[in-house]
């Protein structure tokens, strides 16, 4: 039988290198995949703990929710990451500094 | 050691080692294919935390969703090989302490909360039937709003890209 403790084990290594790649990668997309790395994991929580109470299902619901906010936020990611690409010509967060339109 | 032992550290070591393959690559596109792997491996450990129906969703948002659009994103803003600017010395070793600290304090929180693991059992039943019914019974307007902020999402997404600049 699978000790069921090493789910939170996996869980928990996919969320400390999600929040190491969004501290260290000055990209954006790379930024967007620690996010991803770090919601991944939060699902992979909600759904072993589901198994505590495996007559209802709140945990997968809420694991349904985090991929639907996940979408919405990878679409509006990539807007903003065009918007941006125009502004500053590049995606690099370090050179992104201003939110203000500079005067031309 | 019975089969499905070797497949459950099959898949819990294939999305540990993709993630932190993304983590450690230094081309772009290596570390978006790498999340690949972490949403393959996190869909197969949902099938034997006895969530089927996740494990579907998580393969057609995620690997066909969220990652064409992250592919898509380096596509637009990058020219050349795609290898990525070298991180400053502090920053990784302030992410190098921060992430250590979350570790050790995620550690210490599934070892020292009461969890009963022992009942946590993995389950061979199929979980469709009851999740479409709680999700269309008791979470129907969470459920109709979520529908919603997807739709709101997209033409927002739309709009924001659509503008043009001045």
């Amino acid at each position: 039988m699978i000790p069921f403790e090493h789910f939170f084990y996996v869980s928990a290594i996919l969320f400390v290198t999600g929040m190491a790649m969004i501290l260290t990668r000055k990209n954006i997309v790379l930024v967007l995949v620690g996010v991803e790395l770090m919601l991944n994991a939060a699902n992979l929580n909600f759904v072993a703990f589901n198994r505590l109470h495996s007559e209802r299902m709140d945990g997968q619901i809420m694991t349904i929710f985090v991929m639907i906010v996940a979408a919405a936020e990878a679409a509006i990611a990539l807007a903003l990451l065009w918007q941006i690409y125009r502004h500053f010509q590049t995606a690099d967060l370090n050179k992104v500094n201003s939110i203000k339109e500079e005067e031309a | 050691m019975s089969i499905y032992t070797i497949i459950f550290y099959f898949f819990a070591l294939l999305s540990v080692s993709s993630a932190l393959f993304a983590l450690f690559s230094n081309n772009m596109v290596h570390a978006v294919m790498a999340l690949l792997g972490v949403f393959l491996g996190v869909s197969g450990l949902f099938v034997f935390a006895g969530a089927d129906f996740l494990a579907l969703a998580q393969l057609v948002i995620y690997v066909g969703g969220v990652l064409v659009l992250m592919l898509f994103g380096i596509m637009f803003t990058q020219r050349g090989s795609g290898a990525t600017a070298p991180e400053g010395r502090r920053q990784v070793w302030n992410a190098l302490f921060l992430s250590s600290l979350m570790l050790a304090l995620l550690a210490w929180l599934f070892l020292s909360l009461p969890i009963p693991y022992h009942q946590l059992k993995l389950s061979s039943e199929s979980s469709i039937r009851p999740l479409g019914q709680s999700l269309l019974s008791e979470f129907l307007l969470p459920f109709e709003l979520a529908g919603l902020l997807l739709l709101i999402a997209l033409i927002g997404a739309v709009h924001i890209a659509g503008r043009k600049n001045g």
